[in-house]
């Protein structure tokens, strides 16, 4: 049973906002349309070290990591598979992770943002673990809520479908 | 008079829906007592010479017209009548949570007779709260928040139970969501009527 034809992409595809990663299974901004819709005209020249957009790209790629990888924590380990599917096939998904990656950018500008979910939780001053650390904070509270309110979130899936594990890669 | 066996049948079915006052139509019973009864039980105890039919002429009720309501069709505009959370979830047949609705709603049906509500906004009611109690436990489990159907390790802080406590009362089955609360209160009055013994088909 396939994805309703209402929300579903035949493959995942590129356009002038996003670019699919077959190797890795995950869409990542494109640096321009990034940069043009958080109002980061300077984002190149603020990452750069040589004059090259590599760290800006590499930005863009760590975004979408982080972006998943919190979208990854919501569903239980079995279901990992049907997520990459339904993430890179859903129209509504597809649209949810584009959001949700720009406001990332505008996020991590700001607080460091997606960063701090590389922190160790260590307070070394007292010897103590942070215990209320939490992996929120990588996406902020408006990520948080974008992830929800688009069912990102949820345990389940709300439509009943069929993957094909064998074009895991080649076609998703 | 004296009928074949299966008239035989036929009039002790008709005869179990009627009161003790016979109505016109209906104003038949089946005995074997009849005056020649004992003789002809002892010439022939397996023939049909034994049965009797007795038809009372008089008094007699005249004949009542059914006024009981065919069964309703029950769909899912009913139920999201009264479970709006859910709509979005219901929106078509490919929606994991549609297959679940058929489902429940075939066994509510059988737990939950027409015949017993004989109205029909009441009875879609009852369903619809009998369905919605058993999908929100029904989704409970399917979240899986304890990881308890996972190889994952499994976690203890988010180990939900399906109790209520009120007071020092631990309330169980239908109490233990809003929406079996609301089911019971509505289905107690006739689920005394339901099957016999109190209790038993619920």
């Amino acid at each position: 049973m396939p994805i309703p034809t209402y929300d579903r992409y035949n493959k995942p595809f590129d356009d002038e906002q996003m670019r699919y990663d077959y190797e890795e299974n995950r869409y990542v901004l494109k640096l321009n349309y990034a940069m043009d819709y958080t109002g980061q005209g300077d984002l190149i020249a603020e990452l750069s070290s040589d004059g090259t957009d590599s760290n800006a790209q590499w930005f863009m790629e760590q975004v979408s990591r982080v972006a998943y990888q919190y979208i990854r924590s919501f569903k239980d380990a079995k279901f990992q598979d049907r997520l990459t599917y339904w993430l890179s096939h859903s129209k509504s998904a597809r649209n949810a992770l584009r959001k949700l990656m720009l406001d990332m950018i505008t996020y991590t500008q700001q607080e460091g943002g997606l960063f701090t979910a590389y922190v160790t939780g260590i307070n070394l001053q007292e010897a103590k673990n942070i215990t209320d650390i939490s992996l929120k904070t990588s996406v902020g509270i408006v990520g948080h809520q974008i992830v929800l309110n688009h069912g990102l979130g949820e345990r389940e899936f709300r439509f009943d479908f069929d993957i094909d594990l064998s074009k895991k890669g080649v076609d998703w | 008079m004296i009928l074949c066996d299966y008239e035989i049948e036929k009039t002790k079915k008709e005869s179990d829906d009627m009161s003790n006052i016979p109505y016109s139509g209906f104003n038949s019973y089946v005995t074997s007592d009849g005056l020649n009864a004992l003789m002809l039980n002892v010439l022939d105890p397996l023939g049909y010479f034994a049965n009797f039919i007795v038809t009372i002429e008089s008094p007699v009720f005249p004949s009542i017209p059914s006024t009981e309501e065919p069964e309703p069709d029950y769909e899912l505009s009913d139920f999201l009548l009264w479970c709006r959370p859910l709509k979005e979830y219901l929106q078509d047949e490919e929606s994991s949570f549609y297959p679940l609705f058929l489902a429940l709603s075939e066994i509510a049906k059988l737990r939950l007779r027409f015949s017993t509500v004989k109205n029909g906004v009441l009875w879609k009611r009852m369903l619809s709260m009998y369905i919605a109690h058993y999908m929100e436990l029904t989704i409970q489990s399917w979240k899986d928040e304890a990881n308890r159907l996972s190889l994952n390790p499994y976690e203890k802080e988010k180990d939900f139970n399906f109790t209520m406590v009120l007071g020092n009362e631990v309330l169980e089955d239908f109490k233990t969501t809003s929406w079996g609360r609301q089911f019971w209160h509505e289905y107690k009055p006739y689920g005394v009527f339901a099957d016999g013994i109190w209790g038993v088909s619920l």
